[in-house]
Order: structure tokens, then C-alpha cells, then sequence
């Protein structure tokens, strides 16, 4: 199987989020994003440091939400792969 | 002096007796037309080369500019030429300057379109060899500068290019069964068929404007195909 690219996972990761109405669990984000749990730490670590991410810590523990640069970097994305796509790229 | 094989008398598209007195002088209008979708395609292109670094979104970028900038090439020639006309007084040094820098347009726009196809095409085929593309832009190159019917072998030439694009796009619908791969063989559908009709019809003016007609239609479908994935 191919390996994934980098961006490809942060792509997983913050669509998880926003289809889980913008409030995902970890459980969620690890079942869906196929990634062990030391990789998916470290990437939420990196999403939320780079403002793509927002960690909120509740009563039924911590759940991630999309920032304004989260969305922004999956609305980018869904344009890169639909224009790729377009022409066969 | 002006090779009369190079240039027939519609390609400046000022001739009366082929053009109607509404269509004269449209073809520089449809070519700046032209050469702004290109142009747009090719920005868009470059700004998803920006985000994704991908080298075949980059190529597809350059290879829309190049056939932007013929365009525009074309357009400010015919442009030109009638400005030209429209002055009076012309000495024999100053007629040998245009029609030597006529040639040189042509040949230039010709280069540019013809670069532009061929860089579309070296994308479809997946093969990543910049031998592969210099030995086919030098056949291409060879064919322009050395054929005593230029006109007809860029025209023979870019149908080839853009037959090839409509088999590659076929193959890409026929594989995805999607509506934006659908319309963009179609587009190419639009673009071949438009430069096949001035290839047969080097003769006439009515050719001429037919084929630029289905050219820009096919342009304007590749337009909206881009837009529709862009704002959806």
C-alpha cells in the first residue's frame, strides 16, 4: 500500500473534525485517521501549534475543534484536489 | 517581404470579400478573449502549483501561458496591421519593416501555441523526461521553421496535439464517469474540431470564422468546467 503523504494526513485529521460537527473526540480522530496513538498525538500537537486546532478539555474529556486556519486549509485543499483531478494530474 | 503560403489574406481577418462588414476585425477581439481565459486558467494553475509544489500543475501553469502569450501575440499583430492599413502615408522602407516583423509575429505565435499544446500533451502522457519533451518540441520547432507550407503544418501539427488531448481526456471520462472530465474532453472536442476547420478551410474566410467560433466555445466550456470546481 502507498504511504500516505504528510498532507494527505492533516487532511484526515481536520475533516474528521468538521464531520464530527467540529467537535471531535480522540477516539474518533484515531479510529478514522488509521494512525497510531504516539503519531496522532504528535500531529495534534503540530495542528494545534500551527493555530489549525483548538483543544477543549469538558466533562467527558478532551474533544478538537477547527479553527479559522483549519477550515481554511481543507477549503484549499478540496480546490488543489478537484483541480488536479480535473486535469488528470 | 511577406511569404504569401504563410499568411493568406483572411489571417489578419480585414478581407471584405470573406468577412462580413459585423465580423470585421472580430477575430482580434475573439483572440484577446482567448488569450484572457488562457491566462486565467494559467493563474489558477499557478496558484494550486503554489499550494500542492506539484511539478505537473507547474508545467500545466507554463504550458497555458504559452499559449496565453500567443494569443496576444496574434491579437496585437492584427491589431496592428490595421492601424497600419489605416495610415496613409507608407514608404517602401517602413512596408519592409512590418511585413518583416509580420513574419516574425507569426512565427512567434505560432512557437508559443504549438510549445503550449505540446506541454499539455508531455503532462498526459505521465512521462517524466525533459529529453522526451526537447526531442519532440525540436521536431515541432524543425517542422515550423524549415516547411515551405508553415500555415499548414501548424495547423496539421496542433490538431494532432489536441486529438492526442481529446483521446487522453476521453480515457480519463471513460475511467471516472464524471461530468467534469466529460466536459473537459469536450472542450478539447470544440478546440480540435475549430482547428481542423481552419486547417481545411485555408482558403476561406467562412472556415476562419467557423473554426474561431468553435474554439472559443470550446475555450468557454474548459472556462466553466475550471470555475465550477474552483466555487463549488
Amino acid at each position: 500500500m502507498k504511504k500516505r503523504e504528510r498532507i494527505q494526513v492533516i487532511y484526515d485529521i481536520l475533516k474528521v473534525v468538521q464531520d464530527k460537527g467540529n467537535a471531535a473526540r480522540p477516539t474518533h480522530i484515531l479510529y478514522k485517521s488509521n494512525l497510531s496513538h504516539q503519531m496522532m498525538q504528535e500531529y495534534l500537537k503540530e495542528l494545534i501549534a500551527k493555530d489549525m486546532l483548538e483543544e477543549r478539555v469538558g466533562n467527558r474529556g478532551k474533544t478538537y475543534s477547527l479553527k479559522v486556519k483549519g477550515s481554511e486549509f481543507l477549503e484549499k485543499y478540496r480546490v488543489v484536489t478537484d483541480f488536479m483531478d480535473l486535469f488528470d494530474l | 517581404m511577406i511569404n504569401p503560403l504563410l499568411e493568406p489574406i483572411w489571417f489578419f481577418g480585414i478581407d471584405g470579400k470573406y468577412v462580413p462588414e459585423l465580423l470585421k476585425g472580430f477575430d482580434s477581439y475573439l483572440q484577446i478573449a482567448f488569450f484572457v481565459i488562457t491566462l486565467f486558467i494559467s493563474i489558477q494553475a499557478y496558484k494550486i502549483y503554489k499550494l500542492s509544489k506539484k511539478k505537473d500543475v507547474g508545467l500545466l501553469a507554463l504550458g497555458f501561458s504559452f499559449i496565453s502569450f500567443s494569443y496576444i501575440v496574434w491579437s496585437i499583430l492584427n491589431l496592428s496591421i490595421i492601424k497600419y492599413i489605416g495610415d496613409s502615408v507608407c514608404s517602401w522602407i517602413s512596408i519592409c519593416i512590418v511585413n518583416s516583423l509580420i513574419d516574425f509575429s507569426i512565427y512567434i505565435h505560432m512557437i508559443l501555441f504549438l510549445t503550449g499544446l505540446l506541454t499539455l500533451a508531455y503532462i498526459s502522457l505521465k512521462v517524466k523526461s525533459l529529453r522526451t519533451y526537447i526531442l519532440l518540441w525540436g521536431i515541432i520547432l524543425s517542422v515550423i521553421l524549415f516547411s515551405i507550407r508553415t500555415l499548414f503544418f501548424f495547423y496539421f501539427l496542433s490538431s494532432i496535439l489536441l486529438f492526442y488531448l481529446i483521446y487522453s481526456y476521453s480515457v480519463v471520462y471513460i475511467r471516472k464517469r464524471q461530468r467534469k472530465s466529460l466536459f473537459m474532453a469536450v472542450s478539447f472536442i470544440c478546440l480540435a474540431l475549430g482547428d481542423l476547420v481552419l486547417l481545411i478551410g485555408l482558403s476561406g474566410g467562412f472556415y476562419y470564422i467557423t473554426g474561431n467560433f468553435l474554439i472559443l466555445v470550446g475555450y468557454l466550456v474548459l472556462l466553466a468546467d475550471l470555475v465550477s470546481v474552483i466555487r463549488k
